[in-house]
C-alpha cells in the first residue's frame, strides 16, 4: 500500500462565472521514504496539489490518503492537526518569523510537536550551529532555507513538502539544499514531496510526477536516483 | 498625466474599502463629537432664544411702589422707541390645593383683547385662552398637575391683605394651561412675601377683573433686542442700554409723580386749614354768650339762699321743744308699761297656781280611796295565811312520826339479816365437812377391798374393818340429815325476812311521797308570806306620801286667795295713771302737726331753690364740655394738619424697580447650564482630535508603505514628489472631508439635541433649534484637513526621499532585535516561548505600541471622566447635604430684626424642631485683586455653628472650632481669592463703608456657595458694632419635617410679622436631583462616544497588525498553530497593551476629570473631587468591555485569513 495515495484529486475556483480547474483528476501515489518530483509549467496545478497535500488546502472532489488516513475527509481542526504534527513544508520564499531568531523559529514548530529533535540539534545538523541566535534578515538566503528546512524536520514529520525550495537561491546554495533533501530523505526514510518547474532536476527523484494544464501527463519512476552533485543544470 | 493619477487615486479608494472607512469613521467620530459638542453650548442658547423671542419673552418688567398711571404709560410709550409697554396687573393670592394645602397663586392680567399684551403668544398646551371675565388659565408645570380644565379656584386673601381690594372676583373656571417663557423651569416659579414663601401656580385672568387704580407691572419688549442671542454680552450690553434709558424715564416719573402726590396733598391740606379756622370762630362766640347767661341766673340764686336759711332755723327750734315733750311723754309710758307688765305677770302666776290647785284636788281624792281598798285586801291575805300555817304545822307532826316508826322497823330487820347470815355459814362448813367424811370412807374401802383381793389381809381382817367403815357411815348420815333440817329452817326464816323488807320499802315510800307534799306547800306559804308583807310596805310609804302632799296643797290654797286681793289694788292704782299719760301724747301731736306744716313750706322754698342751682351747674358744665370738646377737636384737627404735613413731607418718592430675565426663575440657571456644557465640550473633543490623528497617521503610514514598490516605479517613471503624494493627499483629504461633513452633519444634530433634551426635562424650552454654525463647520473641517494632510505628509516623507531604486526593492524586513529585557537574563529566561514572542513583537513596533496605549488610555480616560464628573455633582448633593449642612431649614427675616423670635420658637417647636438664630449677609471678600461674594455665617458661639454645619478639613476629616481670633472660609473661596492659606489674612466688607482686616484660622471643606464662618464677638471686634441675626436656622428633631407638613410649617412660620421666607434642605436638594439626571445623560453620551473611540482605535490597530503580519499569521497556520493559538499570538500583545492603556487611562482620566471639574465648575460651587471606585472599576471594565468586542471580531477574521493567498504574494 502506498503511503501517499490521491484518487481523482479535482480543485475547482470560481472566478466570478468562470470556474477554472486548478487540479482536474489527479491521481498519483507515493510510497513512504521515496523522493518524489512535481514538476510542470508554470500554472499547471502542481502547487495546488502540493497544498492540497499539505492540508492548506480542500480538494474540491476526490480522496487522498496518507499513511492510510483519509486526508480528504478531515475537518478544519484535524487538518491543522494534521499541518501540525504530520507535515513539514518548505517555501520559495521560506516564511521564516522576522522576529524570531533561527532557533527560535524552529522552536515554533517544535513548541507543541509530540516528538522532536531538539532546536538546536538540527539546527547543527543543518550546519547552522554558529548561527543559532541569528535573525532571518542576518541570514543570507541558503541559511534561511535551510532554518526553513529544520523547521519543517524538527517536528519529525510523515511528509515533507517542498515548494520551490530553490528558487530564489542561486545555483550552488540551491544545489546544496537539494541535496540536503534528498540526504534527509535516504537518512531519515522522509518521504519528500518537491515541487518544481526546473525538470533538470528530475534524476534525483525516485519518481517523478509530470503536470500539465491541471492534469498528470506522466508519472516516471526512477529506479536509480542520480545524487544531486551530479546533476547539472 | 492628472487624470491618471485621479483615477488611480479612485480604484485605490474602491480597493481599499476599509482603509478608506477607518479614516473616514475616525474623522466623523472625531468631527462629530467636537463640532457637536461645541455646537451644543451655543444651541442651547440659541434654543432659548428662539423660544424667548417666539414668545415674546419680556426684557424688561417694572413694577413701582405706588404702581403706574397712565402718565407713567405714556411717557414710557412716547419714549421708549423699538420697544413695547404693555401695562398690567398682578397680584399674589392664596388657593387652596386639593391636598388641603394653602398654596400662593400669582396671579397675572390677561388682556383679552391682545392689544396690552404681550402673551398672546403664551403657549397653549392645552384648552384655550379665557374669554369671559370668570376664566382663568394656568400654567402647565408639574406643580400644579393635578387641576384639570373645568375646574374651579378660588382666590383668597390673608390677614394683611383682602383680595377684594384687588380682584372684583374670586373664583375663576380654568379653561386651559400654558407654558411660559417667563418661567422655563418645570418647577420654579419665583418667591412671594406670602403663605410659604415660593409661588405655586401661575394664572392668567382677564384684566377687568383688577379693580385697582394704578396698574401694578410694566412689560416691555424690544424688537432691537431679539436680534440678539439671549445670553450673549451684546444681548446684555443692549438690554442695559434700554435699562439706562428706562431707568431715565423712570428717574423722572418718581418725580413727577411724587410732585403731582405732593402738590394734591398741599391744596388738600390748605382747604382742611381754613374750614377749622371758620368752625374755631363759629364755636367761640357762641360759648360767650352761654357764659353770661349763666352769670344772671347765679345772682338771683344767690339772693334765695339766706331768707330759706331763716325760716330753717325757726323751724328748728319748734322742733326741739317738741322733741322734748316727746321725750318726758315716753318715759310716762315706759312707765305705765313696766306696773303694767309686773301686774300682769303676777296675775297670771296666780291663775296657774289656780290652775294646779284645782288639777291637784281629785288626785288627792283618788289617792286615799285607792289606799283604803289596799289595806283591806292585806288583812284578809293575813288571815289565810294563818290559817295555812297552822295545817302545815300538823302535817309536819304527823309526817315525823310516821319516820320514827320506820325507822324502828328497819333496824329490827337488820338484825334478823344478821342471824340468818350467821346460820348460813355455818351449814355451809357443816356440808364442807360432811363431803370430806364421806370422801375418807369411801377412800377406806377402796383400798380394803384392793387389800383384800391382793391378799394382803384376811377377810376377816377385812370384815372387821369394813365393819368399822359401816358405822362411821351410818353416823354420818345422821348428820347429813340434822344438815338438811338446819337447811330447811333456815330457809324459811329468810322468806320471812324477805317479806317483811318489802313492807318495810312501801311505807317507806309513802312517807317520801308524803314528805315532798308537804315541802311544796310550805313553800308555797313562804311566798305568800313575801307577797304580803312588800304589799304592806309600799301601802304604808303610799300612805305617808299621800299625807304630805295634801298638808302642802292646803298652804297653796291659802297662798293664792291672799295674792288675789293685792293684784285687784294694783290694778286699780294703773288705770288711773295711764289716762292721764293719754291727755299729754294728745297735746303732743298737736304740736307736731304744727311743725310738719311749716317744715313743708321751708322745703317746697329749698327744692326749689335747689332746681335753680342745679340748672345752673348743669348749664356751666355743658358750656365747659361743649369748650373742652370743641378745643379736643381744634386741637385734633391741628395735630391731623400737622401729621398730614409731617408725612407730605416725609413722602417717599415713587421707587420703580427694573427686572430684568435674569429675574425669571430659571433663566440664569439654564445659561449658567450651558457654560458648563460649553466648558465639558473644550475638553473632550481634544482627545478625539488627537486620536484620530494618531489612527490617520498610522494607516496613512500603513498605505503608503505597503505601496512602496508602486512609489518607485512612478518615481522611476518621472513623476514628481508632489504628483506621487498628491494621490495619497487626495486619497486621505477625501475620507476627511467626507467624515467631516458626514459627522458634522450627524454629530451637530445629535449632541445638542440630546444635551438639549436632555435639559428640556427641567426647563420648558421648545424643541431644538440646532442651526448650522458654519463657524464650527468651519473650523472643525479646517482642522480634520490640516490633520490629515500633516498626517500624509509624515507618512511620506521618508519614503518621498528614498531613491526610486532602494524603493523597487522590497523594504528590507523589519529586523529582529533583541530586546532590552533579553539582557536581563533571569527574567528573559523564566518567561515562556510564547511570551518571549510577545515581548518581542511588542517592542517590534513601538510606534503602534503607543498608539494603541494611546488610544486605549483615551477611552478609558473619556468614560473615567464620565463617572467623575458624574461623581463629583452627586457629591456635592451627598457630602453638601448629609455631611456638611445639618440643619433642616432656613427661616430668613425680612428686615435686618425680627420683633420676637418667641412665635417663631413655639411654632418651631410645634413641629419637633429646634431653632437658633444666625446672621448671614452675602459680603464681598477680597485678598488679592479680585473680590469674591461669599457669605458671612456669624453665630454666638462655634457650639451653634457646629449645630448646623459641619466645617471640617477635607482630607483629613478633622473637626475645626470657630474661635475668636479667626475666621474659617472654604476650600473654593480660598482658592478663588488667590489660594490663600491658613493664617494669612483676607479682607472683608462689611458694609459699604466698613472694611476689615482679619486672618484665616482654617480652610474648610464647602461645595455649594462661599462660607466665611465667624463668632459674633469676632464679629463685633471687626464691624464695631454686633451682627443682628437676619434668619434662623432649624434642626428638626426627627431628621427632617415630613413632607406633608413642611408647607403648613413654611406657611405658620410666613404669617409672622418680618419672616420673608422658608427653604428646607430637602427641597434644595429636589433641584440638585433633577440636575443631576440630566448631567447622567452626558455622561452617557460621554461614555458611548469613548466606547466607539476605543472600538475604532483598536479595531484599525489591530487590523493593520494584522495586515502587516499577514505572512507571518498564515505561516503559523501552517505550521499547524490552531485558531486560538494564532488568535493569541497576536492578541497576547494587544491584551498587554489594552491592560497597559487602561491603566494609563485611569491616571490620566484621574487628572482629566480634575480638569475638567475645574473648568467646568462655576465659582459659586466646588464639585466633589473624590472618583469613586466604582467608577475606576467601571471605566475599567468599560474598556475591557470594549477590547474583548474587538478581539472576537478580530478573532473571526483571523480564523479566515487564507493560507494560499496569503503566502503566494510576493512581498
Amino acid at each position: 500500500m502506498s503511503f501517499v495515495r490521491l484518487s481523482d484529486i479535482t480543485k475547482q475556483y470560481k472566478m466570478g462565472d468562470i470556474i477554472i480547474n486548478a487540479n482536474d483528476k489527479v491521481s498519483f501515489e507515493i510510497n513512504k521514504g521515496e523522493f518524489a518530483i512535481i514538476v510542470g509549467p508554470s500554472g499547471s496545478g502542481k502547487t495546488t496539489v502540493l497544498n492540497i497535500l499539505g492540508g492548506m488546502d480542500t480538494p474540491t472532489s476526490g480522496k487522498f490518503f496518507v499513511d492510510e488516513n483519509e486526508i480528504s475527509g478531515y475537518n478544519r481542526k484535524e487538518l491543522i492537526s494534521y499541518r501540525r504534527y504530520d507535515i513539514g513544508f518548505i517555501f520559495q520564499f521560506y516564511n521564516l518569523i522576522p522576529n524570531l531568531t533561527a532557533k527560535e523559529n524552529v522552536e515554533l514548530s517544535t513548541r507543541s510537536a509530540k516528538d522532536f529533535i531538539p532546536a538546536v540539534e538540527i539546527l547543527k545538523k543543518v550546519g547552522l550551529e554558529e548561527r543559532l541566535n541569528n535573525f532571518p534578515a542576518q541570514l543570507s538566503g541558503g541559511e534561511q532555507q535551510r532554518v526553513a528546512i529544520a523547521r519543517a524536520l524538527a517536528k519529525k514529520p510523515k511528509l515533507l513538502l517542498c515548494d520551490e525550495p530553490t528558487g530564489a537561491l542561486d545555483y550552488n546554495t540551491g544545489k546544496m539544499i537539494l541535496k540536503l533533501l534528498q540526504d534527509t530523505c535516504r537518512n531519515e526514510n522522509m518521504t519528500v514531496i518537491l515541487v518544481t518547474h526546473n525538470s533538470a532536476i528530475c534524476p534525483m527523484a525516485d519518481r517523478v510526477i509530470r503536470m500539465k494544464s491541471s492534469k498528470i501527463s506522466e508519472i516516471e519512476v526512477n529506479e536509480t536516483p542520480t545524487p544531486v552533485e551530479e546533476i547539472e543544470w | 498625466m492628472k487624470n491618471v493619477m485621479l483615477k488611480n487615486t479612485l480604484a485605490e479608494i474602491r480597493r481599499t474599502k476599509s482603509r478608506f472607512l477607518s479614516i473616514f469613521g475616525i474623522i466623523a467620530i472625531g468631527t462629530g463629537f467636537f463640532g457637536g459638542l461645541l455646537a451644543s453650548a451655543p444651541d442651547m442658547r440659541f434654543s432659548a432664544d428662539s423660544y424667548y423671542d417666539r414668545t415674546h419673552l419680556l426684557d424688561y418688567r417694572l413694577v413701582s411702589t405706588y404702581g403706574f398711571d397712565d402718565k407713567d404709560i405714556e411717557a414710557l410709550k412716547a419714549e421708549l422707541d423699538g420697544a413695547t409697554v404693555y401695562p398690567g396687573y398682578f397680584t399674589d393670592a392664596f388657593i387652596n390645593t386639593d391636598s388641603g394645602e394653602k398654596e400662593v397663586a400669582r396671579v397675572y392680567s390677561l388682556d383679552v383683547t391682545g392689544e396690552n399684551n404681550p402673551y398672546n403668544s403664551l403657549d397653549i398646551v392645552e384648552g384655550r385662552l379665557p374669554q369671559s371675565p370668570d376664566e382663568c388659565i394656568i400654567d402647565s408645570g408639574k406643580l400644579v398637575a393635578g387641576y384639570e380644565i373645568g375646574d374651579k379656584i378660588v382666590f383668597g386673601g390673608d390677614e394683611d391683605s383682602d383680595i377684594g381690594d384687588t380682584l372684583s372676583r374670586t373664583e375663576y373656571t380654568i379653561t386651559g394651561r400654558f407654558e411660559s417663557s417667563m418661567y422655563i423651569s418645570d418647577t420654579e416659579r419665583g418667591n412671594t412675601t406670602m403663605g410659604s414663601g415660593s409661588v405655586y401656580m401661575l394664572c392668567y385672568i382677564p384684566a377687568e377683573n383688577f379693580i385697582t387704580d394704578v396698574y401694578t407691572q410694566i412689560v416691555i419688549t424690544s424688537d432691537e433686542l431679539k436680534q440678539y442671542n439671549c445670553y450673549s454680552d451684546e444681548y446684555e450690553q443692549a438690554r442695559d442700554k434700554l435699562g439706562d434709558r428706562i431707568r431715565q424715564i423712570a428717574d423722572r416719573r418718581e418725580t413727577e409723580r411724587f410732585d403731582d402726590i405732593v402738590t394734591e396733598a398741599r391744596e388738600e391740606l390748605a382747604d382742611a386749614k381754613k374750614e377749622l379756622d371758620d368752625a374755631k370762630k363759629d364755636a367761640y362766640a357762641e360759648i360767650a354768650d352761654g357764659e353770661k347767661e349763666l352769670a344772671d341766673a347765679k345772682a338771683e340764686l344767690d339772693e334765695a339762699g339766706p331768707q330759706i336759711e331763716d325760716a330753717r332755723t325757726e323751724l328748728e327750734n319748734g322742733k326741739k321743744e317738741l322733741e322734748d315733750g316727746k321725750k318726758e311723754l315716753d318715759e310716762a309710758f315706759s312707765q305705765i308699761e313696766d306696773a303694767r307688765e309686773e301686774l300682769e305677770s303676777g296675775k297670771k302666776e296666780l291663775d296657774e297656781a289656780k290652775a294646779e290647785i284645782d288639777d291637784a284636788r281629785p288626785q288627792f281624792e283618788q289617792a286615799k280611796k285607792e289606799l283604803d281598798e289596799a289595806k283591806k285586801e292585806l288583812d284578809e291575805g293575813k288571815a289565810q295565811l294563818d290559817a295555812s300555817k297552822i295545817q302545815l304545822d300538823e302535817n309536819e307532826k304527823l309526817l315525823a312520826q310516821t319516820k320514827a316508826q320506820l325507822d324502828g322497823a328497819k333496824t329490827q330487820l337488820d338484825q334478823t339479816k344478821t342471824q340468818l347470815d350467821k346460820t348460813k355459814a355455818l351449814l355451809d362448813s357443816t356440808a364442807a365437812e360432811l363431803e370430806a367424811n364421806q370422801k375418807t370412807i369411801d377412800k377406806s374401802r377402796a383400798e380394803l377391798e384392793a387389800a383384800l383381793e391382793a391378799g394382803y389381809i384376811s377377810e376377816e381382817q377385812a370384815n372387821n374393818e369394813l365393819k368399822k367403815l359401816d358405822t362411821a357411815q351410818a353416823q354420818l348420815n345422821d348428820s347429813k340429815e340434822r344438815y338438811e333440817q338446819s337447811l330447811v329452817e333456815y330457809s324459811t326464816g329468810y322468806a320471812l325476812y324477805e317479806q317483811n323488807l318489802g313492807q318495810y320499802n312501801e311505807g317507806y315510800a309513802e312517807y317520801e311521797q308524803g314528805k315532798a307534799q308537804f315541802d311544796q306547800g310550805y313553800a308555797q306559804y313562804a311566798a305568800a308570806v313575801q307577797k304580803y308583807e312588800n304589799g304592806l310596805a309600799q301601802y304604808e310609804s303610799g300612805l305617808a306620801e299621800y299625807e304630805e302632799g295634801y298638808a302642802t296643797f292646803l298652804e297653796g290654797i291659802k297662798a293664792y286667795e291672799e295674792g288675789i286681793s293685792e293684784y285687784e289694788n294694783g290694778k286699780k292704782l294703773l288705770d288711773e295713771k295711764y289716762a292721764q299719760y293719754l291727755d299729754g301724747v294728745a297735746a303732743y301731736e298737736q304740736g307736731v302737726e304744727e311743725y310738719e306744716n311749716g317744715k313743708a313750706e321751708v322745703e317746697q322754698k329749698y327744692a326749689e331753690y335747689l332746681d335753680g342751682l342745679t340748672q345752673y351747674e348743669d348749664g356751666a358744665k355743658e358750656l365747659d364740655d361743649a369748650k373742652a370738646e370743641a378745643e379736643k377737636e381744634f386741637a385734633d384737627a391741628e395735630k391731623e394738619i400737622a401729621d398730614a404735613e409731617a408725612e407730605i413731607n416725609e413722602l417717599e418718592s415713587p421707587e420703580w424697580f427694573l427686572f430684568t430675565r435674569d429675574d425669571n426663575p430659571g433663566y440664569t440657571e439654564y445659561g449658567q447650564n450651558s457654560e458648563r456644557i460649553k466648558n465639558i465640550a473644550l475638553v473632550f473633543p481634544l482627545f478625539f482630535v488627537m486620536v484620530a490623528a494618531l489612527v490617520c497617521l498610522t494607516t496613512m503610514t500603513r498605505m503608503v508603505d505597503e505601496q512602496r514598490t508602486q512609489i518607485g516605479t512612478l518615481k522611476a517613471l518621472g513623476y514628481s514628489n508632489a504628483a506621487i503624494i498628491s494621490k495619497y493627499m487626495i486619497y486621505a483629504l477625501t475620507a476627511s472631508v467626507f467624515g467631516a461633513v458626514v459627522g458634522l452633519g450627524v454629530g451637530l444634530l445629535m449632541f445638542p439635541a440630546i444635551i438639549i433634551k436632555a435639559y428640556a426635562m427641567m426647563y420648558n424650552i421648545d424643541d431644538p433649534v440646532l442651526p448650522y454654525d458654519f463657524t464650527i463647520m468651519g473650523v472643525t473641517t479646517a482642522a480634520a484637513i490640516l490633520l490629515t494632510v500633516l498626517t500624509v505628509y509624515f507618512s511620506c516623507k521618508g519614503i518621498l526621499a528614498d531613491c526610486p531604486a532602494s524603493l523597487m526593492r522590497p523594504k528590507t524586513p523589519k529586523s529582529g532585535k533583541k530586546i532590552l529585557l533579553e539582557r536581563i537574563t533571569p527574567v528573559w529566561n523564566r518567561l515562556s516561548f510564547s511570551h518571549k514572542v510577545t515581548m518581542r513583537n511588542l517592542f517590534r513596533y513601538k510606534r503602534r505600541m503607543l498608539m494603541t496605549v494611546v488610544g486605549i488610555a483615551g477611552c478609558t480616560a473619556l468614560v473615567l471622566t464620565g463617572f467623575g464628573v458624574y461623581d463629583s455633582i452627586n457629591d456635592i448633593l451627598v457630602k453638601q447635604f448629609d455631611e456638611i449642612s445639618n440643619y433642616t431649614g432656613i427661616v430668613a427675616y425680612e428686615s435686618d430684626e425680627l420683633e420676637s423670635t418667641d412665635e417663631l420658637q413655639k411654632i418651631l417647636s410645634d413641629y419637633g424642631c429646634d431653632g437658633k438664630e444666625i446672621y448671614q449677609k452675602q459680603i464681598s471678600v477680597q485678598a488679592g485683586d479680585r473680590p469674591v461674594d461669599a457669605y458671612i455665617f456669624s453665630a454666638d458661639s462655634n457650639e451653634t455653628i457646629s449645630r448646623f454645619v459641619t466645617v471640617k478639613d477635607r482630607f483629613t476629616g478633622e473637626i475645626y472650632t470657630v474661635g475668636d481670633d479667626g475666621v474659617i472660609i472654604n476650600e473654593k473661596l480660598a482658592s478663588l481669592l488667590g489660594d490663600v492659606k491658613k493664617g494669612d489674612s483676607i479682607t472683608l466688607s462689611l458694609s459699604d463703608t466698613k472694611r476689615a482686616e482679619v486672618t484665616v484660622s482654617e480652610i474648610c471643606e464647602n461645595y455649594a456657595n462661599h462660607y466665611v464662618y465667624l463668632t459674633d464677638a469676632l464679629y463685633e471686634k471687626l464691624a464695631g458694632s454686633a451682627p443682628v441675626p437676619n434668619s434662623c436656622f432649624f434642626n428638626a428633631e426627627s431628621g427632617d419635617v415630613p413632607e406633608d407638613s413642611r408647607n403648613k410649617l413654611a406657611s405658620e412660620l410666613m404669617k409672622i410679622d418680618g419672616v420673608m421666607g422658608v427653604s428646607f434642605k430637602t427641597e434644595v436638594m429636589g433641584t440638585f436631583r433633577d440636575m443631576l439626571k440630566s448631567l447622567l445623560l452626558v455622561v452617557v453620551v460621554l461614555i458611548v462616544s469613548a466606547g466607539a473611540l476605543a472600538f475604532i482605535v483598536l479595531y484599525n490597530l489591530i487590523n493593520i497588525n494584522i495586515n502587516e503580519r499577514i505572512r507571518e499569521i498564515a505561516s503559523l497556520k501552517v505550521l499547524g498553530f490552531y485558531d486560538k493559538e494564532v488568535s493569541m499570538y497576536v492578541f497576547r500583545e494587544i491584551i498587554l497593551l489594552t491592560l497597559l492603556g487602561t491603566a494609563a487611562g485611569v491616571l490620566f482620566g484621574r487628572i482629566l476629570v480634575d480638569f475638567v471639574i475645574r473648568t467646568a465648575e462655576i465659582d459659586q460651587v466646588m464639585f466633589g473631587r473624590e472618583v469613586h471606585l466604582a467608577s475606576y472599576l467601571l471605566s475599567i471594565a468599560i474598556t475591557l468591555f470594549f477590547a474583548v468586542i474587538v478581539m472576537l471580531f478580530m478573532h473571526k477574521r483571523l480564523k479566515n485569513v487564507d493560507m494560499v493567498e496569503a503566502l503566494k504574494s510576493v512581498e
